[in-house]
């Protein structure tokens, strides 16, 4: 049961060899064919919660690092910055301090400069500078009239769709061109992994983040790939969506309708949970239950283990998956208001769902509504809540 | 309209807290505002008295970013016990959600929350939640007591799953030869032999 933590880090679980690949292509290996062929291009990764992007992302690093002239470096940018202030110009910074800590040994000046300007970009300086204040004597000088006028600057009408980089972030673009070179010396490409943008629930700072910090990672010749909201996927942010290269979409497993699916979320479990712990029936349960999201299949089966574990049996029942399922789909269920629960009904007696609204949106994020995307977009309600919804019908 | 969580004695909680192997989980047990205090101290004697594990208590953080630094700042080597963030709103469970990469550690984390706050976390933090999945629970803290039923019940239990008696085990514990599982030391604690604890 070890090898159950539903809030492990996927960097364990793919050094502990228990990463198994997703049937077909999966989005690391469709990232990494684009990024052999365009090497500064750039890719936006979106999914649901649980859906494994992270372990995408690791797993493309880890393909890129094996290509011979290229260096991929991951980068979490929560661990280095404060979400709720994301703002344009931070992901330059972060990717300028990604790339400096590369080149610590370098005795190059323009090496060094870049590495000290990103140092003061993101962690502040002193300057000191003349003071014009308002007691300053005038210049001593006979032909002197003061000049009392003042710029007023009218601003145009029209807003470009696509904003020109602002002077800051040309600046900031160009001492990250003299670090990728800089870099480039033993390999010939560099591409960053940006990972947590997924989190942000406003599209603005994204937005922002994405019309100039993007924009200027890719001038400096660097490839990126960027793990964004979901609502990127819908509405307003599909324009954002635009503004990448490639664009991949994470869905859930198809549990119902992928027999490949399937095979692929019983091989996960199995390769965790020994077949004298977890039998086949219980563990065919719980694949069906998971939904197809990989996170909930793993708390799944280390739930149902803790239910046997309780009742003091050797191995795990469907009973026991079934008890677990059902103290999942209370959580899922916890907070809903009247409207959402009506949407689950319709979800669950019809599969319509258009994701227009921010409550249909965060139904989605939450996984209290399942996306799949086998071709044509298909919508389910979580197998856990599908009780649970029942005996709320039954009820009214 | 919400349906209600599973309860689960203190006891049973505690149990479920010591049996996590995973890495970093996240558990959640739901109690009455008031009782939230006394709930983490009970929690924090269960799970000691249970295991081998070593238990650090986070109490009434100032702010959501203090939350978030007194968790990575905390000794990770022992289980955490959070309580006392009953103010927080949906905007700090948002902040929490954002920043969730730095919560990430080797020991498992117990919040004690009230049910409003769990709802706040759920609606505001769906990362979070998805590490915590379905490990909620309301605590039935009126069920601690076993009856004599119950407690035959799961004597009963304990032998079959051990294939010892009651005396072949407490004859192991007191040459210190019973392994380390925690239902060892509940089947020490329901023959009344909780002396024999750590032999």
């Amino acid at each position: 049961m070890a090898r159950l933590g539903a809030a492990a880090d996927p960097k364990d679980a793919i050094r502990e060899n228990l990463y198994i690949a997703r049937p077909g292509k999966s989005v690391a290996d469709q990232i990494v064919r684009r990024l052999e062929l365009e090497p500064a291009s750039s890719h936006l990764l979106v999914g649901g919660v649980g859906s494994g992007k992270t372990t995408q992302l690791l797993v493309a690093q880890k393909t890129l690092q094996e290509v011979p002239d290229v260096r991929a470096l991951y980068v979490d940018v929560s661990m280095r910055h404060d979400l709720s202030r994301l703002t344009s110009g931070v992901l330059v910074v972060i990717a300028g301090l990604a790339l400096g800590e590369r080149l610590q040994k370098s005795s190059a000046a323009d090496v060094k400069d870049s590495r000290e300007q990103f140092r003061k970009w993101a962690h502040g300086w002193v300057e000191w500078v003349e003071d014009f204040g308002d007691d300053r004597e005038p210049p001593d000088m006979d032909d002197y009239e003061p000049d009392f006028s003042r710029p007023v600057r009218h601003r145009g009408l029209l807003v470009p769709p696509h904003p020109p980089l602002r002077g800051d972030i040309k600046l900031k673009a160009e001492h990250l061109k003299v670090l990728q070179r800089a870099l480039l010396q033993d390999r010939r490409h560099v591409v960053l992994l940006f990972d947590s943008l997924d989190r942000l629930t406003s599209l603005s700072p994204f937005t922002e983040s994405v019309s100039q910090d993007i924009k200027a990672i890719r001038s400096a010749g660097i490839g990126q790939v960027v793990v964004g909201p979901l609502n990127a996927m819908f509405t307003v942010g599909r324009s954002i969506a635009d503004q990448f290269d490639c664009f991949y979409h994470q869905p859930s497993v198809d549990v119902q309708q992928d027999e490949a699916g399937q095979t692929f979320l019983n091989q996960v479990l199995r390769r965790r949970t020994p077949k004298e712990v977890l039998p086949e029936e219980p563990l065919h349960r719980i694949v069906e239950l998971s939904g197809g999201v990989l996170r909930d299949l793993i708390s799944l089966a280390r739930a149902s283990g803790e239910e046997a574990y309780t009742a003091s049996a050797a191995q795990i029942a469907t009973e026991h998956v079934d008890s677990a399922a059902d103290a999942f789909g209370r959580t899922l269920m916890f907070g809903l208001d009247t409207d959402e629960i009506a949407i689950l009904q319709k979800v669950k007696s019809t599969g319509s769902f258009v994701p227009t609204s921010d409550k249909h949106l965060a139904l989605l994020v939450t996984r209290r509504v399942l996306e799949y995307g086998n071709g044509r977009a298909r919508y389910a309600v979580h197998p856990t809540i599908v009780p649970l919804l029942d005996q709320l019908s039954s009820k009214q | 309209m919400t349906m209600p969580l599973k309860r689960l004695s203190l006891a049973e909680f505690g149990l479920r807290a010591v049996a996590r192997h995973g890495k970093g989980d996240w558990l959640v047990l739901a109690a009455p505002e008031s009782e939230i205090p006394t709930v983490a101290s009970r929690i924090k004697d269960e799970v000691e008295a249970l295991g081998d594990s070593p238990v650090q208590e986070i109490r009434d953080p100032a702010n959501a970013s203090s939350f978030i630094e007194s968790v990575r700042g905390a000794d990770q080597s022992k289980l955490l016990i959070v309580s006392g963030i009953e103010f927080f709103s949906e905007e700090h469970w948002r902040y929490i959600d954002l920043l969730r990469s730095r919560l990430m550690r080797p020991q498992a984390v117990i919040m004690v929350l009230s049910l409003r706050s769990i709802e706040y976390m759920v609606r505001s933090a769906p990362n979070l939640s998805g590490w915590i999945g379905g490990s909620i629970w309301e605590a039935d803290i009126g069920s601690e007591v076993l009856s004599d039923k119950e407690r035959h019940a799961r004597l009963q239990s304990l032998r079959e799953w051990s294939g010892l008696t009651d005396e072949e085990m407490v004859y192991r514990a007191e040459r210190g030869k019973l392994p380390k599982e925690p239902e060892y030391v509940e089947w020490l604690v329901l023959l009344n032999r909780g002396d024999l604890v750590g032999n």
